[in-house]
């Protein structure tokens, strides 16, 4: 993974009234997305005051189920129930119009329109999420796509440490947290005197010049690590995956897929709640005198989804699910040169019948 | 193009999409020419048709005869809604014991023969499409119009409404809100209208193909007990549809 560098002399210690001003900063320089409360979860969405953040919220969740409290403190929970896939990867993205005048066609290419994007409050598994998706739309495409690449470029992240994590959480086992260490133009980590900030690129400098703030001294550093610690401790190594992507390359066969095909309902909800989980489809929506060609989020578990010449190639859900976990534990390292799956958990969390993803990897890898 | 709008046991709501549809039908007055609509026209053609919408399952003998004789007049034969894609409401007949049901409803026979189930069109004849829904959305009528128009196949949705759920960035109610959703096993296409207001999706849009309704009901086991929502599902609109069936 890239690291936009975390030099020294970089890290500030900053006062909440600092961090309620840098919000003020973000919001005028950038469309600001941040975590809100909104039904009962935590969610990215488009914030324009400080007052509306999740402050002092935690998630709780489980397989299949989530639940919001109260908690003394600030950032307090883990990721919003959405990622930043929303933002760059929208659900539905009109790519192009077609309009009929008089008796010609007239093609209007829709790009993103260009404003700044700022993701407030991005965690190690998401930031980590974001290089997959670069990797996919951009870096490893000998095509790279110009409307992710358009709103990729506009894109400026706040990350932040996390110091807790939920039973779903398993970035330690994936390797892509909880620690932040890269990818981002400004880092937080709260601490009990403050909040550690800490710029990892030339705007991110930028963007804190005129903020009132004090250099942050070894023991700062030094609380912040034993919070990473202690949240790496609140997760549990699930599998090794080198070995496991290893042996699931033999594990091919259906007898090893059945089980949890008979669980499965094939409703896609594991790939649209994933940070990564990138399909798409084009969609023609026609009108008498104006079309329009929108990509919008599909699924490998959608029953269109293998359908060629009206014939689906996986019928059975078990060969769905055999698909969607080999490609993000084992052959996307052959395409992308990383795991598909950063261990957010949120596959699990928002599986309506509760599916665990760990626990297959590591039933199919012992079996 | 001729078409013809039909109606067997039903409520008439899905022919209203039609009527919804009215300054679009009428610049396409001249490629679609509606010869039979007995809902909107008091002047009515029977000869052949290049496409027939169908509304409403077939629950008496009479009927029967009759969509056969559509089948047999038709090009293109389109099932417009849960009535005619899966039975109805009316099916849930279909699980009870209907002679004791019907004594229970009617003092004396009825003067028509009425049918023990009430069945889908596709118990009788081929059906070149279904469309979903109780009652249907103009937007997928629209689609078929301007498919043929257009000469392409419509778009109309298989997956399942979790995806169009998501895709409008709903909060899954079942994970958050401990609700039954029947949304995993039922086509999409509704814009995911109950849980965008915060309820469970009741499949009006009736089942997916090869639903996992073993897997739906151990999964719902802590929200409700298996057996209730099976219930739910016999007393819904699409009961008889034949993906499910044979479940319940
Ligand atoms: S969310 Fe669960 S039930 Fe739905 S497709 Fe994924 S694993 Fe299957
Ligand atoms: S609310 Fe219902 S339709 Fe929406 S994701 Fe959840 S289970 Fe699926």
């Amino acid at each position: 993974m890239e690291v936009k560098g975390e030099d020294e002399g970089s890290n500030y210690l900053i006062d909440l009234d600092s961090l309620v001003e840098l919000f003020g900063i973000l919001s005028q320089r950038y469309r600001v997305w941040a975590p809100k409360v909104k039904d009962g979860v935590i969610r990215y969405m488009p914030t324009s005051s400080f007052g509306e953040l999740a402050l002092g919220y935690r998630n709780i969740e489980l397989p299949g189920y989530y639940e919001l409290k109260k908690e003394e403190g600030y950032f307090t929970y883990t990721h919003p129930v959405n990622s930043l896939k929303e933002l760059l990867h929208p659900p539905e993205l009109p790519l192009m119009r077609v309009v009929k005048q008089s008796s010609e066609l007239l093609f209007d290419y829709t790009m993103p329109n260009g404003e700044r994007l700022c993701l407030f409050d991005v965690r190690a598994c998401d930031l980590w999420a974001l290089e997959v998706l670069d990797r996919v739309f951009i870096k490893n495409n000998p095509k790279p796509d110009p409307y992710y690449k358009s709103l990729r470029d506009n894109l400026f992240t706040v990350g932040v440490n996390c110091s807790y994590a939920t039973s779903t959480c398993f970035c330690t086992t994936m390797g892509t947290g909880p620690e932040v260490r890269g990818g981002y133009d400004l880092l937080l980590t709260e601490l009990k005197e403050g909040f550690l900030l800490q710029v990892g690129s030339e705007e991110g400098r930028e963007v804190i010049g005129p903020l009132k703030k004090r250099r942050a001294e070894e023991r700062h550093l030094q609380e912040k690590e034993n919070i990473i610690k202690r949240t790496e401790g609140m997760m549990q190594k699930d599998f090794h995956r080198q070995e496991a992507r290893e042996r699931l390359y033999g594990r091919m066969d259906e007898t090893y897929w059945e089980p949890v095909g008979k669980r499965c309902l094939a409703c896609t909800n594991c790939t649209q709640v994933c940070p990564t989980c990138f399909c798409f489809d084009m969609v023609e929506k026609n009108g008498l005198s104006e079309s329009y060609r929108v990509r919008a989020w599909d699924s490998c578990f959608s029953p269109s989804f293998a359908t060629l010449h009206r014939f689906n190639l996986r019928q059975s859900i078990h060969s769905r699910y055999r698909q969607w976990l080999m490609h993000k534990f084992a052959y996307w390292v052959d395409q992308f040169g990383t795991y598909g799956c950063v261990g957010c958990g949120r596959c699990i969390t928002w599986c309506p019948v509760g599916i665990d993803v760990r626990q297959e990897v590591r039933r199919i890898v012992q079996a | 193009m001729k078409v013809g709008v039909f109606k067997f046991s039903s409520c008439d709501g899905c022919q209203l999409a039609f009527f919804e549809l009215e300054r679009e039908l009428l610049e396409l007055s001249e490629r679609f020419q509606i010869e039979y609509f007995l809902e909107a026209s008091s002047e009515n053609r029977w000869e052949r048709f290049d496409i027939a919408f169908v509304e409403g399952s077939i629950s008496t003998h009479d009927e029967e005869e009759r969509i056969v004789r559509i089948r047999e007049s038709s090009k293109y034969l389109v099932a417009i809604g849960a009535c005619a894609v899966s039975g109805g409401i009316q099916s849930a007949r279909n699980y009870e014991n209907f002679e004791e049901l019907f004594r229970r409803v009617y003092e004396k026979p009825l003067g028509y023969g009425i049918s023990r189930l009430s069945r889908p069109l596709s118990d009788f004849v081929k059906v070149d499409l279904e469309v979903r829904g109780c009652p249907i959305s103009k937007d997928a009528l629209r689609e078929i119009l301007l498919s043929h128009l257009y000469n392409k196949s419509p778009n109309l949705p298989s997956y399942p409404l979790c995806l169009e759920c998501k895709r409008k960035l709903n909060t899954c109610v079942v994970v958050a809100h401990r609700q039954v959703c029947l949304g995993p096993i039922t086509v999409a296409g509704c814009g995911a209208l109950c849980p965008s207001y915060g309820r469970g999706c009741y499949g009006c849009y009736g089942p997916v193909e090869k639903p996992n309704l073993e897997a739906l009901l151990e999964g719902y086991k802590g929200l409700m007990p298996s057996e209730n929502i099976k219930e739910l599902l016999r007393l819904g609109f699409n009961a008889y549809n034949p993906n499910i069936r044979v479940m319940l």
